[in-house]
């Protein structure tokens, strides 16, 4: 389990880099301490929940074993995403700085990173839902249904605690007197959480 | 991506087995087995319900259960608050609870007023585990989103809550569906569906008896 957490640690690290210097040295640095920080929270703060829905499930395993199962699934995602980083380094360091650079720019990039992280979940997810040892105590084959609501639950939280330690490589220029946590501080959108910053995409300002 | 050891035990049959009333007293002395007695196993617990083996302990587990795992929950609200999800779910069950003895005995459902009990009680206990699993969610949530109006209800609370019961009924329902042998209140199933609409509706009504709603 150690060796899988240290995995983890250094993938995300890896990759919150690579992101993170698209916008500036000071994000990427600040990067390898907050993406894993950003998997490592959302682990915690829904340990409890994976545990009851494991046995909500039928998936008769410990406390101890649903973690590690739960772990693996985000060091897969963590290994996929770093062995992207040299990719994202690149597409990143040859994009213009954030003074001179579009919106659109940003949005594509943005975009890239979005797919990225879905198509790098859904495989870790697709693979460690075959994995024989969540079939342990099960009676009926729900692997695909609990490891998805593990993810659910992972991307409702998530969501939350990469807003609350935003920015990660911001649209406009970082330097090292800019906060490392944005904490509650309202976008230009004036949501003051993840909920609301998606319910702002998802809803036109004419209805709202 | 496969560096975890694949392999493990074959998938065992359906235990059919109701729980032993020493397996249910165990829960007293350690309580994280109320989760295997109240999610895990319901092939069991629905044998538990069907036969009425056990029922009083049962009752007891399931009482504790709703209480003691609402807790962590409601004391995030503040210590004032502890009792409330407790009373939110355990209150709306006991309320509801005589109507569905009196309806189904009325409309042919023979069972014992324990077991009924036993039934109803599922519900609370599920919602409490739920609420027990959302709690160190709820409590992240409510210190990194700003109070959108202090004291009263918030989103995430009713969210959570609404979660909690939702998954609860699903888990009754699958517990009695799943077992063939329980079909007194699948064949009443205008019964069983109206009674559980008059749960969710005083459940509601509770809530707002609680200040739990906006």
């Amino acid at each position: 389990m150690m060796r899988s957490l240290l995995t983890l640690i250094a993938s995300s690290a890896a990759y919150g880099f690579s992101i993170g210097i698209s916008n500036s040295w000071v994000y990427g640095l600040r990067n390898l301490v907050k993406f894993p920080l950003l998997i490592l929270t959302t682990a915690v703060v829904c340990a409890l929940l994976y545990h009851v829905l494991a046995r909500f499930f039928g998936v008769s395993l410990g406390f101890v074993m649903v973690q590690r199962l739960v772990l693996a699934i985000f060091r897969d995602t963590s290994r996929l995403l770093a062995a992207l980083s040299p990719a994202i380094c690149f597409l990143a360091t040859s994009m213009p700085g954030p003074q001179d650079r579009e919106p659109g720019e940003y949005r594509r990039f943005l975009m890239f990173n979005v797919v990225a992280i879905a198509i790098c979940g859904c495989l870790a997810v697709y693979y460690r839902s075959r994995e024989r040892l969540l079939a342990n105590g099960s009676t009926q084959d729900r692997r695909p249904m609990l490891v998805a609501s593990w993810m659910l639950a992972s991307l409702l939280v998530g969501g939350q605690v990469c807003w609350y330690i935003r920015p990660f490589f911001g649209a406009t220029a970082g330097t090292s007197e800019r906060p490392w946590f944005t904490g509650t501080t309202p976008d230009h959108n004036g949501a003051t959480s993840f909920y609301e910053a998606v319910f702002n995409i998802l809803v036109p300002a004419y209805l709202r | 991506m496969t560096n975890e050891p694949n392999d493990g035990p074959e998938p065992p049959t359906a235990d059919l087995r109701p729980f032993a009333h020493g397996e249910l007293t165990a829960c007293l002395s350690r309580p994280h087995r109320m989760l295997d007695v109240v999610l895990g196993e319901r092939t069991r617990l629905a044998a538990n319900l069907r036969t009425g083996e056990g029922v009083k302990a049962l009752v007891t587990i399931m009482l504790l259960c709703s209480v003691a795992f609402a807790v962590p929950f409601a004391v995030i609200d503040g210590p004032s608050r502890v009792g409330h999800i407790a009373v939110l779910f355990l209150g709306s069950v006991l309320l509801c609870y005589p109507s569905l003895q009196v309806f189904g005995s009325y409309l042919g459902v023979r069972m014992h007023p324990g077991q009924t009990f036993a039934i109803a009680l599922v519900i609370p206990s599920a919602a409490a585990l739920f609420t027990f699993g959302f709690a160190p969610i709820y409590w992240f949530l409510d210190y990194t989103m700003p109070a959108d109006s202090p004291g009263e209800g918030s989103l995430t609370r009713i969210v959570l809550l609404v979660f909690s019961l939702l998954l609860a009924l699903s888990h009754l329902n699958r517990c009695l569906f799943a077992d063939s042998n329980l079909k007194v209140l699948r064949d009443n199933w205008a019964l069983w569906v109206g009674w559980q609409v008059l749960l969710v509706f005083l459940t509601y009504r509770m809530a707002e008896a609680l200040s739990l709603l906006p």
